[in-house]
Formats: C-alpha cells, sequence, structure tokens
C-alpha cells in the first residue's frame, strides 16, 4: 500500500501549474488598456478646443481647454489648487472613516442578531430615504460651514451602502465554515477575526468602492451650499466671479480625486482577494 | 456495551428532536447509547436521516441533546474540545487560505507557537501525502486533494477522538476506495479513535473494528457488528468470503 502512496504523491505533484517565464509574467501585468489614455485624451482635448475656437458659443459657454490649463497653472503656482483638493480629501475621508465604523458595527448586529434587524432596519430605511442634497442646508446650520458639516454629509451619504455591504456579507458567511470553526472550539472574537471578516471581504470592498467616490460628492456638496475653501467652493466661487474656466477645472478635479481614491481600494482590493485568482485558468 | 471506565467518549441515553419548519416537533434520536474505547475504529452506519449526523454533533458538543449526556474522558461533554476532531462531508476549507493555512487553522485557534505549527503542518502534509501543494488554494485541488486537506486539519491537534462524518461522500467511487485505504494508513500513525458515519457498507467493513447499525428515525441503534481482520488490511479483503458475509449481515439489519 505504502508504494501506492508514494507513486500517488510523485504523479500528483507533478500536476502542480508550471510557473511562466519571467517576461510572460511581466507582460501580464501591464494594463494595456491604459496605452489607449494618451489618445483618447488627445482626441478629447481636441474636440473640446475645436467646439471652443468654433465661435458658435461664448467663452463664458465653453471656455478653451487652454485656458483651463492656464488656470491649474497659476492656482498651482500659487499653492490654492493643492489646499482646495487637500480641503476636500480630508472632508471626504473623515466621513468616510466615520461612516465606516458605525455603519460596519450597525451592519454586523443587524446582520447576526435577528432582534436588531427587526428594530432597527426600518429607521436606518428611513434615515436612508431623507435626500442628503435637501437636507444639507441644515446640516451646515447646525454644524457650521467649516469641516464639520462636510464630513457629516459626507458620512451620510456613505454610510448606506458599507452598511448594506456588510449585511450581506456578513450573511453570507458560510454556515458550514461557522460550524467547523465551532467544532474547532473557536472563541466568537476568532470566529469574527478569522472567518466572518475575510469571508465577507469582497462585499466589504465592494461596498467601499461605492462609498469612496459618493464621499467626494458628499464633501463638494457641502461645499456647495456654504464653505471658504475646497474644490465645491472653488467651483461655486468660479460660478459666482463668471469665471467657466475654474469651474471646470475645479469639476476636473473632483473628477481626478475621485478616480484616484477608487484606484486605491481596486488595489487594496487586488492584494486583498488575490487568493480568488486560484484555480481559474 | 463496552463498559463506561474504559471509554474516552460515552454516549449514555441521548434522545433528540428537532422542530421542523411549521412547528412540529420531529423526533430525531430515541435512547442512543455509545461507548468509543481508546484506539478503536467505529463505523455508524444507517438509512438516510436516521440522525447520524445529529449523534455525531452531539457527540461533537456542537449540539446539546434534549437528554441523555455525553462524557468524555470521565466528564461531561457541554461543548466542542479541541481533543475532539470532526471531519465533515465537504471539505470546509476557507477559500481564501492555502493549503498549509487551512491545515494549520485549529493550531492558530489553539495558540501555538510559530515553530511548533511549521513542523507539525509539515509532518501532516508528508503523512497525507500533500507535500508540494502547500502554497495552493482550495480551488486549485481536486475533490480527494481538499477532503485530504480537510482530514490533515482535523488530525493537526493530535486529538484523542476523531468523528467523521461521511468523509467521502462527496468523493466519486474510485477515489473514495482510495481515500478509505489512505485513511486506514493515516489512523496507523496516530493513536486516535475514530467513529465514522458513512452510507457504504463495505466502506464500514474494510476500515472498521466496529460496525454499528442505527434503525429509521427517529434513530437508535440496532445491531452491533465485530469486525474481526486483522491490520493492517489490503484491498483483497473487499472479495474475502468473511467480508462478504459481515456485509450481508450488515445489509439485512439496515432493512
Amino acid at each position: 500500500m505504502s508504494s501506492i502512496t508514494s507513486t500517488q504523491v510523485v504523479s500528483l505533484s507533478t500536476q502542480a501549474p508550471r510557473p511562466l517565464p519571467f517576461w510572460r509574467r511581466w507582460l501580464r501585468k501591464i494594463e494595456w488598456r491604459l496605452l489607449l489614455l494618451p489618445l483618447i485624451g488627445l482626441v478629447l482635448w481636441q474636440g473640446w478646443a475645436l467646439l471652443a475656437a468654433s465661435g458658435y458659443y461664448a467663452d463664458f459657454i465653453v471656455p478653451h481647454p487652454d485656458t483651463v490649463w492656464t488656470r491649474l497653472q497659476e492656482r498651482w503656482a500659487d499653492g490654492s489648487l493643492v489646499t482646495h483638493v487637500a480641503v476636500t480629501l480630508r472632508e471626504a475621508l473623515s466621513g468616510l472613516f466615520i461612516a465606516s465604523l458605525i455603519a460596519t458595527a450597525l451592519g454586523y448586529i443587524i446582520a447576526r442578531v435577528r432582534i436588531f434587524d427587526y428594530l432597527l432596519t426600518p429607521y436606518l430605511i428611513f434615515l436612508q430615504a431623507i435626500p442628503v442634497i435637501a437636507i444639507s442646508p441644515l446640516i451646515i446650520i447646525w454644524f457650521g460651514s467649516g469641516l464639520a458639516s462636510k464630513v457629516v454629509i459626507a458620512a451620510m451619504i456613505t454610510w448606506f451602502p458599507m452598511m448594506i455591504a456588510t449585511i450581506v456579507g456578513i450573511r453570507n458567511v458560510s454556515p458550514n465554515l461557522r460550524e467547523m470553526m465551532r467544532a474547532n472550539a473557536a472563541t466568537h472574537w476568532q470566529i469574527f477575526r478569522h472567518l466572518e471578516i475575510p469571508s465577507a471581504m469582497p462585499e466589504l470592498l465592494g461596498g467601499l468602492k461605492i462609498a469612496v467616490t459618493l464621499s467626494v460628492v458628499g464633501a463638494a456638496v457641502g461645499e456647495f451650499v456654504s464653505a471658504r475653501e475646497g474644490l465645491g467652493y472653488l467651483v461655486m466661487y468660479g460660478r459666482g466671479i463668471s469665471d467657466t474656466p475654474t469651474v471646470v477645472l475645479a469639476v476636473l478635479m473632483l473628477t481626478v480625486v475621485s478616480l484616484v481614491l477608487y484606484s486605491l481600494v481596486a488595489m487594496l482590493e487586488t492584494s486583498l482577494l488575490s487568493w480568488r485568482k486560484a484555480g481559474k485558468p | 456495551m463496552i463498559h463506561t471506565q474504559t471509554a474516552i467518549l460515552h454516549a449514555d441515553h441521548i434522545h433528540h428532536t428537532f422542530t421542523a419548519a411549521n412547528g412540529q416537533p420531529i423526533p430525531a434520536l430515541e435512547d442512543v447509547s455509545l461507548a468509543l474505547v481508546p484506539g478503536t475504529f467505529t463505523a455508524l452506519i444507517g438509512p438516510s436521516g436516521c440522525g447520524k449526523s445529529t449523534l455525531l454533533r452531539i457527540l461533537a458538543g456542537l449540539v446539546k441533546p434534549i437528554s441523555g449526556q455525553v462524557q468524555f474522558g470521565g466528564l461531561a461533554l457541554d461543548r466542542p474540545q479541541r481533543q475532539i476532531s470532526l471531519i465533515f462531508q465537504k471539505d470546509n476549507l476557507m477559500p481564501w487560505r492555502t493549503v498549509f493555512e487551512n491545515i494549520e487553522l485549529p493550531l492558530q485557534l489553539a495558540g501555538v507557537a510559530k515553530t511548533e505549527k511549521e513542523q507539525r503542518v509539515a509532518h501532516l502534509l508528508y503523512v497525507t501525502g500533500l507535500l508540494g501543494f502547500e502554497n495552493q488554494y482550495p480551488a486549485e485541488l481536486s475533490g480527494g486533494m481538499a477532503q485530504r486537506v480537510a482530514i490533515a486539519r482535523g488530525l493537526i491537534n493530535e486529538p484523542d477522538v476523531l468523528l467523521m462524518d461521511e468523509p467521502f461522500g462527496a468523493l466519486d467511487a474510485l477515489t473514495r476506495e482510495q481515500m478509505g485505504q489512505e485513511l486506514l494508513r493515516i489512523w496507523a500513525t496516530t493513536q486516535a479513535t475514530v467513529l465514522m458515519v458513512t452510507h457504504s457498507i463495505s466502506e464500514a467493513v474494510f476500515l472498521a473494528d466496529r460496525v454499528l447499525v442505527m434503525s429509521p428515525r427517529p434513530g437508535h441503534i440496532i445491531r452491533e457488528v465485530h469486525i474481526p481482520f486483522a491490520r493492517p488490511r489490503g484491498i483483497e479483503l473487499l472479495t474475502d468470503t468473511t467480508f462478504t458475509q459481515l456485509a450481508a449481515q450488515i445489509r439485512a439489519a439496515i432493512h
């Protein structure tokens, strides 16, 4: 019997996939889509420039991209661009952080304790049904026009997707794995740490992807209503002095901030969920 | 029946009832008593839905019976113990952990030091024929390999009692036969007491020192058959006349 076993082990070992040569692994890692980026950027930029230069629209309606570029250089030179970006980023991430703490805690107890689901869920849905944009002037009245009100608005807009992601993630934890953990005399903390968190990670990161871009929207909405700095403030400021290029610049910067935050979460996802690629051709 | 004192795991007059979705109580187990002698291999066989899996969960300390008591090492069992290991029909591996990390899990939960964990996992990788697979994820393994990992994980704590719930039930017939022999070989390297639930009569006779036959629901033990064959046992046993007779006896008891 032992001879059967040993040959079996040997023959099975050869089934292990042979690693690809380094250059092919390297080629696989390149984001080929990114090669299109300069081309698409050039086309959009030129199209925009043509439209602006055509004379159909006033400069006030469609500013020339070169003017926007000039504004960017001006605001870069005096440091105000960095300040506005930093302010909005701080508001968005603070709101997201607070919302994540509250939403994952709430989502966890709702997913695990039936009575909390029964009692809390209707009120939480009611809370979510309040349009954040409509209530934001009230938030400014209550929390002032500084950082606090923007953090609250960003948190109000991001907590719900995070909570739903947590509920779905925790409910999806395999009951078989739960039983296996219990049979191994695992404590509640160990089940939380070694089963529930890693098992819910795909859903949690999915929720975070939605929430992270919404947090920028939340910060900008707060700044629209009342602020002295930030990219949302810059939009309103540009509109106020009828400087459309500044408005366009601020919108572009908001987009870039959102994109960068989203990409960071996507990268986090790739590294944390690398196991999901296993066993797939 | 074996005397209580010599048994490591001992179930005494277990009764258990389920509540169906419509609120109706369903009697699952009726007056089940059994005792496991250290170092022996017992198979538990019976028709589908006779409460075998429930009994195993009660013996693992996962389910509290309505009445009756389980004793482990002379003490009442009221919750799962690290020295009782349960292996399931599904491999129940964590897909985000590698083979190594899955096998290591019970040691991690018990707070065993890193170097000792590594030594023990390496030993079991060798014993279960998983060397070279330690960095693979469960999704990359075949059903038989995944069940080997589950068995390795079940043995890593060096348990006194190994409870197995149809561990090869999800495997094809050929792999199943092979895994049975593997299990005997691995078991010989341990001192574990085994209770294995199975649907296969020949598997039960091939593996066990003793076969317990359960009745349809509500399950109770209706027959105990001793299997006299010496170990190590080889595949040729399957065609032995005594083997066939014992299998026929058990089959008759079930029907």
